[in-house]
């Protein structure tokens, strides 16, 4: 499903080149569930960058679906977001002028899905998450955990292949925290694969499996003891 | 195609700072209200000079009699030139004129009657080509021609006014005998002259006539004529060969500009042409420096839109839209604030200057050099033209800011 060889991404300012991925390689298999963990500055960000078609890397190579992701245009870029790629974000980002449904048929609405039945398969992801009747509502009247629902259904809405996390969790309380994870938990028994940025190691604990960076390199996999796929490769 | 998303969200954005958007449209408003209240000014201006120049003939040359006030061949100073038909045929010849026409002025006070009517109206006999001097245009009838002045014909062309104050509005005058200083003369054309309300309450004669009748000479007042080439130095020839003309012929210094007073109608028609072109171009200067600093504005706000979106843009980009849609939805929300506010700024001024111009029409005001203040209506499409490229040109620096953002950083910022 993703596999990336040899990944490596260097910034350079002014004055300084900063090697920021000094060759990562991670396979994960559809249908996993997989947490990405590490400091600030390991370079977790700029892997979520890169796996989420926002970022090109300088070498080695990045597949997703078989699809060789290198050196896109960006509209190409955009096509494959829309199509491969739902996003959740920590602070839910969703268009604070729209309701909740149309926040979940955005991404319908790039991908040149007519109107009413952009409206109809966003309600269905609405319901998925138990906010149906929520759909007129603006995202200021909703609780930060409802807020991340829409946004997960907003990031359901395409039926992606992947599904980008990026702290879910970390504007949440740890009761909503779970409820949340609960929530993309059963996305993936659906068979979404899930990839997951978090620093919280109870919320990353629930993957089952913790890919760990520190200084641009993967540093160890773990496999939880409750996944259900061992380790595959070796760095 | 009409997205109906795309045009939502413009105005909710609109929405979300009115005070913005209003000021901002306020001032695309107001440049374009300023621009079009000075066109229409200058055309106003423009409109007033034609008219005024085209009562007396735009190309026109006017020879009027003078006293020398120079000694020349040991003659005195103070001496009288009088015209008389040999200077007119000579002045005729003279290369690069067109129209040529005497003109023979019966005295003052002359009496014209009809019927119990008895009045003192100005009486100018000339040639025929006097009409296409003046540019009048019949109403009735025919002007006086050559065949008049060739059999001596006591027959008389009147301008409309002298019609109503002769012969009463709505009664058709021509073939009617009017006495005109003791003798009778047919009325054989009626005139108008929408230039000079002054020249529609004369009456016009043959000069050949006039002459026999009244004075028995060959005198005439005055000789107009106008030039083929509209050039001012064809022009300075025309009139250098004029003064030399009668100078040979009347005995005076062709330099003494008292013996003959010539006025070059051309010459300051040419002045007041070259002032208002420049006057044009001022404004169009001006006008062009207003709309740029509205242009100005309008990037302004967009870009503090753009900035202020930052984080939508970015999750916008991240949900698949392309650099191209996002151009679009800030091309088109900047094109759309200024076209409309432009719209409206035009709607303002173009109305402003159709009052002003209804006023002046119906109260009768019409001061000589400001007539029909209007914009044409190329000017117009050239101003909505002008508003969509800078409305284009307004989001473009913000588009290209928008397209450039990183969409993980932005989320990212708090």
């Amino acid at each position: 499903m993703i596999e990336l060889k040899n990944i490596n991404k260097s910034y350079s300012t002014k004055h300084t080149s900063i090697q920021v991925l000094k060759g990562v390689d991670v396979f994960i298999e559809r249908g996993e569930f997989v947490a990405i963990m590490g400091s600030s500055g390991s370079g977790k960000s700029t892997m979520l960058n890169i796996l989420g078609l926002l970022d090109d890397y300088d070498e080695g190579s990045y597949y997703l679906n078989n699809i060789l992701m290198k050196h896109l245009k960006p509209k190409e870029a955009a096509m494959y977001r829309n199509q491969l790629i739902g996003f959740v974000f920590q602070s839910f980002n969703l268009l604070p002028f729209k309701s909740a449904v149309e926040n979940v048929a955005l991404p319908l609405y790039y991908r040149k899905i007519e109107r009413k039945k952009r409206q109809a398969i966003a309600m269905t992801y609405l319901e998925r998450v138990g906010l149906k009747d929520w759909a007129t509502h603006l995202p200021n009247e909703l609780s930060g955990g409802q807020q991340q629902r829409v946004a997960i259904a907003r990031a359901l809405a395409a039926s992606p292949q992947v599904l980008l996390a990026d702290e879910p969790t970390g504007a949440l309380d740890t009761k909503t925290s779970y409820e949340i994870m609960g929530l993309i938990k059963s996305i993936n028994e659906e068979g979404t694969t899930v990839l997951m940025v978090t620093h919280e190691q109870d919320i990353a604990d629930m993957a089952h499996r913790i890919i760990r960076l520190r200084d641009g390199l993967i540093e160890r996999k773990i496999t939880n003891p409750v996944g259900m796929y061992a380790e595959v490769l070796a760095s | 195609m009409f997205d109906i998303e795309k045009w939502q969200e413009i105005w909710t954005s609109m929405q979300q700072h009115k005070l913005r958007t209003f000021l901002t449209a306020f001032g695309v408003a107001w440049s374009i209200f300023l621009l079009v209240i000075l066109l229409g000014s200058g055309n106003g201006l423009k409109n007033g000079v034609n008219h005024t120049f085209k009562g007396v003939g735009e190309n026109s040359i006017w020879v009027y009699q003078g006293k020398t006030s120079q000694t020349w061949e040991g003659q005195r100073i103070g001496r009288k030139v009088e015209f008389n038909n040999q200077d007119y045929a000579r002045l005729s010849e003279i290369e690069g004129v067109e129209y040529k026409s005497g003109r023979y002025f019966l005295p003052a006070g002359t009496a014209v009657k009809y019927g119990d009517k008895n009045l003192s109206l100005q009486v100018y006999c000339v040639h025929p080509e006097h009409q296409l001097i003046k540019s009048t245009s019949l109403l009735a009838g025919r002007y006086i021609n050559q065949l008049d002045l060739n059999n001596y014909r006591k027959v008389a062309c009147i301008g409309i006014l002298a019609s109503y104050d002769l012969f009463g509005k709505g009664v058709n005058p021509v073939g009617e005998f009017i006495e005109i200083g003791g003798n009778p003369f047919k009325v054989i054309g009626v005139f108008k002259d929408p230039n000079s309300q002054k020249e529609m309450r004369k009456i016009l004669l043959p000069v050949s006539t006039a002459q026999l009748i009244y004075e028995g000479d060959q005198s005439l007042d005055q000789i107009l004529l106008t030039v083929k080439h509209k050039s001012p130095e064809k022009v300075d020839q025309l009139v250098g060969a004029v003064r030399e003309q009668l100078a040979r012929e009347h005995h005076f210094d062709a330099k003494d500009k008292k013996a003959v007073y010539i006025k070059n109608n051309f010459e300051r028609f040419s002045q007041f042409q070259d002032l208002f072109g420049s006057i044009r171009i001022f404004i169009w200067v001006i006008g062009i420096g207003s709309l740029l600093a509205g242009i100005i504005g309008v990037s302004n706000i967009m870009l503090i839109t753009v900035k202020d979106r930052t984080r939508e843009i970015g999750v916008r980009k991240a949900l698949g839209a392309t650099s191209g849609s996002l151009i679009s939805m800030i091309l088109t929300e900047s094109v759309f604030l200024t076209a409309l506010a432009g719209y409206a700024g035009l709607l303002v001024g173009v109305g402003l200057l159709s009052i002003t111009n209804w006023v002046m029409t119906t109260y009768g005001l019409r001061p000589d050099f400001f007539q029909h203040p209007e914009v044409n209506p190329g000017t117009v499409f050239l101003a909505v033209g002008v508003l969509i490229v800078a409305g284009a040109v307004a989001g473009l620096i913000p588009a290209m800011h928008a397209v450039r953002i990183n969409p993980i950083k932005a989320i990212r910022q708090q």
